[in-house]
């Protein structure tokens, strides 16, 4: 139930705001006819080193009360390093497979074969995962807009001068009751920062990024395993894409006209993500052992 | 060039309201012997070359002509005042009367009969209502003029640029008509004297207080509480202070109160408080002082989660404008009149979110942009003879933008601040011809200098406008003007919290720059009962700059410049038609305006030209003012406009979900938190702005019901009806899940939900009622002055 807590507050200011501002504002649902788009293959797959090369393989539609149609028998061919590797194997709900797992260092590049469609094609190289050189938990880090102490981390990793890296930090997050001695649960697990190291000149990159739980219940403490990615630039642009998507998508009140923003795509002739990454985790971080 | 100059005198001097000394602008001075005819300003002055024998004829609107021979010798000052109650229609002016080509104009009377939102008229909301003037939205009082932003209009408080302009998020404009005396809204072909912004001149004239006596009103609407006071200060000054203030907000603190047992309250209001204050030092010299502040306000405060020793948490979010100037205004000599101005502006917006009650760790953050202005000015009015005056001047002006500032009291956290000071120096002249009785020549130009920090940056703009005179009632004009802008404001399209941020420009924001042709004839017929204009005009811009796609504000980045796309293009075109019907039962007008508008930036819809998110095509306004008997007012207005163009969602993709989903495990081990991702459906928008929202179109009606109190003070009754034909307008549109006001998230729901289309709409039918009296103090014939009708100065006194 504490998980809602946030939602309810941007929920009640909603409703305040409505009530002031627009007096008797109406949402209304309204017909429409949803004009025809074509159906071209959709190609998603973000992967992580160490992960069975995984597809998502579905084809575009219009607006409409159907779900969208997913590819059960396309033909997807995976090229590792630029030679033919194996034909990916369909699962289900438009899920590929293939029996290799995905390694550092290599490029990956799929090609997806459907009737009456140009071959789809994406490709990527996985980057190598950087460690943290150094890395402290602030456990009461700073306050939220709910009044609530949340964390901080400050880490430092290692920067190749010579190129543009991209990282997205992640934060497994596990709580216990307070004072316990029983073991911690897991509780959530979230993205915390994106950032690339595109204007940094030192050879040593610092950071101190603030975060929440996006959760709170005062008879829990928390532990924090936190997961720095080393991203491709198609996984960055995706989920800078991401962002400003839902922030369009679902603006903050209701009460503004979206902002509408197209999700990033570095699929050729398609739409969708094709993007990697590798990772490091911290060792388990608590307020005691910071 | 009818008269030698050297039988030539030089005659002028200020129009006056004989019972409140109050300025009359837009005043008529009419030589009888030439025909010449010339109009008083803002300050109500007025200066015209004549023959040393002439018969000059003051008039003005609901005024008693004054008819005055002058067989003065010598260059005079001749002060006028002029004595209300007669009804337009009852006197026209049988000469040719200077046309104010790509202007709009409203009179206070006109401003107060339109029924309006709330009960409470305003003038920006009234300004849309004619030909080539839109509103931002409906629930906005910001303009949008002949295809501009809104950012591109310089509002004008008795000469003195106001910088925001909104109170409730537009609902309400911050200029109080109890302080106004004058309204013009210039849409192109500007003088001059006026620049710095490329699409609108508004330039609000407010009154400068009773001179007989103390008067005031006090009114209340479902707005707000307001109420003013002026008369006379000693013997030579007068004084105006108006005031207003919202009741909602302390009715909403209650209810929310209420409704969350004190574990929430809200509370939104605005309030402004406006005085002038007016010395006439002398029949040649005046000086005033103009104050004004005015804020929006919204505090949330929160107890919210038990135990009851939780923090106590203070959000607020505060926005709007310092104002305080000094004008000087002299008469030189009669044909030279000057103006010394240094005037202070401020408009800043400040979130701030403060907790208190938390052990050893109580906050403030603070996030904040301004914009400060300190500006010198100095006007020469000249008159050179009959057929030439001349309008020079100077403008020097600092200005701090700070587009981006960040404190906390919290230690761990380093403040952040951008700033910059740019100083804006401009010289311009006007040259005035009246070449033949026919034609009339403006010809000026604007210089100006701008420097910020490495940048520098000088304008030339040219500026022309030419009349011709085809008879006393048929005008036809054609001008052309360049205008520079030296800062930028980026907005979004709706948002309702104040998220409009001025940046000034540098090396990475250009100044935007306009050229703008326009061409229009005027006829009066019937006795001047009936007013018609047809206008026409091409806009051109360059170095647009606005918030990159997606992006909404530049709270939070330090980096803020790159989120702020520039080198934007645009043009606009169109053809507005007015018609007026001046005097009669029936009193009104019909406005009609074609026009475009497009934008093409670099990153925006693939460098591809897109319409503008306010390009309404076509624009229809009918206002309509009937008399019903001595007691009653009807007063109807209709408005149909093409929807404002969005951009439209075309299809759906299936999208990773970034964020997991997860199946908590329960075996209650670190180890153990298994992802496990899905792939759900996001739209995918089609091109910029292609899509159009359905017309908008309202009908407004008002009735005004006048009557004197048991202890003689005027009372006023406003009753008006809102969208009477309660029409759903569309806001905007969007796809969800729910028809609540819960919004599905499909990222965070494995499960497919079919989405549906939803309309918001703002307002529907919505009644009010406003009361306003006016009284007088008991010492209103005190000081009684309705027995001066002039004032005659020989120059050498």
């Amino acid at each position: 139930m504490d998980l809602l807590i946030a939602f309810k507050i941007k929920k009640n200011r909603f409703v305040f705001f409505m009530g002031l501002l627009i007096i008797h504002g109406c949402h209304k649902k309204i017909p429409f006819d949803a004009a025809e788009f074509e159906q071209i293959p959709t190609l998603n797959s973000i992967l992580a080193t160490d992960s069975l090369f995984t597809l998502h393989a579905s084809l575009t539609g219009k607006m409409g009360r159907d779900s969208l149609p997913v590819l059960e028998d396309a033909l997807v061919d995976l090229y590792i390093d630029g030679t033919f590797a194996q034909t990916l194997q369909y699962t289900q709900k438009g899920i590929y497979q293939a029996n290799h797992r995905v390694k550092p260092s290599h490029q990956y590049k799929c090609v997806l074969n459907y009737p009456n469609s140009p071959a789809v094609a994406a490709s990527c190289t996985v980057p190598k995962a950087t460690p943290f050189n150094k890395i402290q938990l602030i456990y009461h880090g700073w306050i939220d807009e709910t009044g609530e102490t949340q964390p901080t981390i400050v880490f430092t990793i290692p920067n190749d001068t010579t190129t543009t890296q991209y990282f997205d930090v992640w934060a497994r997050i596990f709580y216990r009751s307070k004072g316990s001695n029983e073991n911690f649960r897991f509780r959530n697990y979230h993205q915390v920062f994106l950032f690339n190291t595109e204007h940094q000149k030192s050879t040593v990159v610092s950071k101190h990024l603030e975060f929440s739980r996006n959760s709170y219940s005062p008879n829990y403490e928390y532990a924090y395993i936190f997961e720095l990615r080393s991203v491709t630039y198609g996984y960055y642009r995706y989920a800078e894409s991401l962002k400003l998507y839902n922030q369009g998508r679902f603006p903050e009140f209701n009460t503004s006209s979206p902002e509408p923003f197209n999700l990033y795509s570095n699929v050729k002739n398609g739409y969708g993500i094709f993007a990697a990454y590798s990772y490091f985790c911290s060792d388990t971080l608590t307020q005691n052992n910071k | 060039m009818a008269l030698n100059a050297q039988s030539q005198v030089i005659i002028s001097g200020f129009i006056t309201d004989a019972k409140t000394n109050e300025t009359l602008i837009g005043a008529y001075v009419h030589d009888t012997i030439t025909g010449q005819v010339v109009s008083s300003n803002t300050n109500g002055y007025y200066s015209m070359a004549v023959n040393k024998n002439s018969h000059l004829v003051y008039s003005y609107v609901g005024y008693t002509p004054q008819a005055i021979p002058v067989y003065s010798t010598t260059d005079t000052l001749i002060s006028v005042f002029l004595t209300g109650g007669k009804k337009l229609g009852e006197v026209t002016v049988k000469a040719r009367q200077p046309q104010r080509f790509n202007t709009s104009r409203l009179t206070i009377k006109e401003i107060e009969q339109l029924p309006s939102l709330g009960g409470s008229p305003d003038v920006l909301k009234a300004m849309q209502l004619l030909p080539g003037i839109q509103g931002q939205s409906e629930s906005s009082s910001m303009l949008i003029v002949r295809g501009g932003d809104p950012g591109q209009n310089l509002y004008l408080l008795d000469e003195t640029p106001l910088i925001y302009v909104n109170h409730l998020g537009g609902f309400l404009s911050v200029f109080n008509p109890d302080m106004m005396n004058d309204v013009s809204l210039s849409k192109g072909g500007f003088p001059p004297q006026y620049g710095g912004k490329l699409s609108s001149v508004v330039n609000i004239t407010q009154k400068k207080g009773n001179a007989s006596g103390r008067k005031g009103s006090f009114g209340i609407s479902i707005t707000d509480i307001n109420g003013s006071m002026e008369g006379p200060l000693g013997k030579k000054g007068t004084y105006i202070i108006t005031a207003r203030k919202t009741l909602f907000d302390f009715l909403l603190l209650g209810a929310t109160k209420l409704m969350n047992g004190g574990n929430y309250t809200m509370r939104y209001g605005f309030h402004d408080i406006n005085s002038k204050f007016t010395w006439q030092l002398n029949p040649k010299n005046k000086l005033s002082v103009n104050l004004y502040q005015g804020d929006d306000y919204l505090h949330i405060r929160s107890k919210l989660i038990p135990p009851p020793d939780m923090p106590r948490l203070h959000s607020k979010i505060i926005w709007g404008n310092w104002l305080a100037a000094t004008r000087w205004t002299s008469v030189l000599t009669p044909r030279l009149n000057t103006e010394t101005a240094l005037s202070f502006t401020r408009y800043r917006t400040a979130f701030v979110q403060s907790a208190s009650n938390i052990n050893n760790a109580a906050f403030k953050d603070r996030f904040s942009t301004a914009v400060n202005d300190f500006t010198l000015r100095h006007h020469w009015n000249c008159t050179l003879n009959n057929w030439s005056r001349v309008n020079a001047g100077l403008n020097s002006s600092l200005i701090k933008h700070v587009p981006y500032r960040y404190t906390s009291t919290r230690k761990e956290i380093d403040d952040e601040k951008t700033q910059e000071h740019s100083f804006l120096n401009t010289l311009y002249a006007d040259l005035e011809i009246n070449a033949t009785k026919l034609l009339t020549l403006n010809t000026g130009i604007r210089a100006a200098r701008y420097n910020i920090n490495n940048f520098t940056d000088w304008a030339f703009e040219p500026r022309l406008r030419t009349t011709a005179h085809i008879t006393n009632n048929i005008d036809i004009n054609a001008s052309y003007m360049q205008v520079k802008q030296y800062s930028h404001l980026l907005f979004t399209t709706g948002n309702i919290a104040s998220n409009e941020v001025w940046v000034p420009a540098n090396n990475e924001f250009r100044p935007a720059t306009s050229d703008q042709l326009s061409a229009g004839l005027m006829v009066n017929f019937l006795n001047q009962q009936f007013h018609a204009e047809i206008s026409g005009y091409y806009k051109d811009l360059e170095n647009l700059s606005t918030y990159k796609a997606g992006e909404i504000d530049l709270k939070g980045d330090i980096n803020w410049p790159s989120r702020v796309e520039t080198g934007g293009r645009g043009f606009a075109y169109g053809l507005e038609f007015y018609l007026k019907k001046n005097y009669g039962d029936f009193t009104g007008s019909i406005g009609y305006t074609y026009s475009r508008s497009f934008r093409k930036y670099p990153n925006i819809n693939n460098n591809q030209t897109y319409p503008f998110a306010y390009d309404r095509p076509h624009s229809l306004t009918v206002l309509l003012n009937r008399k019903l008997n001595p007691n009653w007012d009807l007063s109807m207005t209709w408005v149909y406009q093409s929807g404002l163009p969005y951009t439209p969602v075309v299809g759906r993709q299936y999208t990773p979900s970034y964020e997991y989903y997860f199946e908590p495990s329960g075996s209650g081990s670190l180890a153990t938190g298994e992802a496990e991702s899905f792939y759900y459906e996001a739209l995918i928008y089609g091109e910029h702005n292609n899509g159009r929202i359905k017309p908008y179109h309202r009908l407004d009606v008002g009735l005004q019901y006048h009557k004197l109190s048991k202890r003689g003070n005027r009372v006023i009754w406003s009753f008006s009806v809102y969208n009477a034909y309660n029409r759903q307008n569309p806001n905007y549109y969007y796809f969800d899940y729910y028809s609540t006001l819960d919004t599905y998230h499909p990222q965070f729901d494995p499960e497919f939900k079919p989405l549906d289309k939803y309309q918001v709409s703002f307002f529907p039918i919505l009644p009010s009622v406003g009361y306003k009296v006016y009284f007088e103090g008991k010492n209103r014939e005190k000081n009684p002055i309705k027995d001066r009708f002039i004032n005659f100065l020989m120059f050498d006194e």
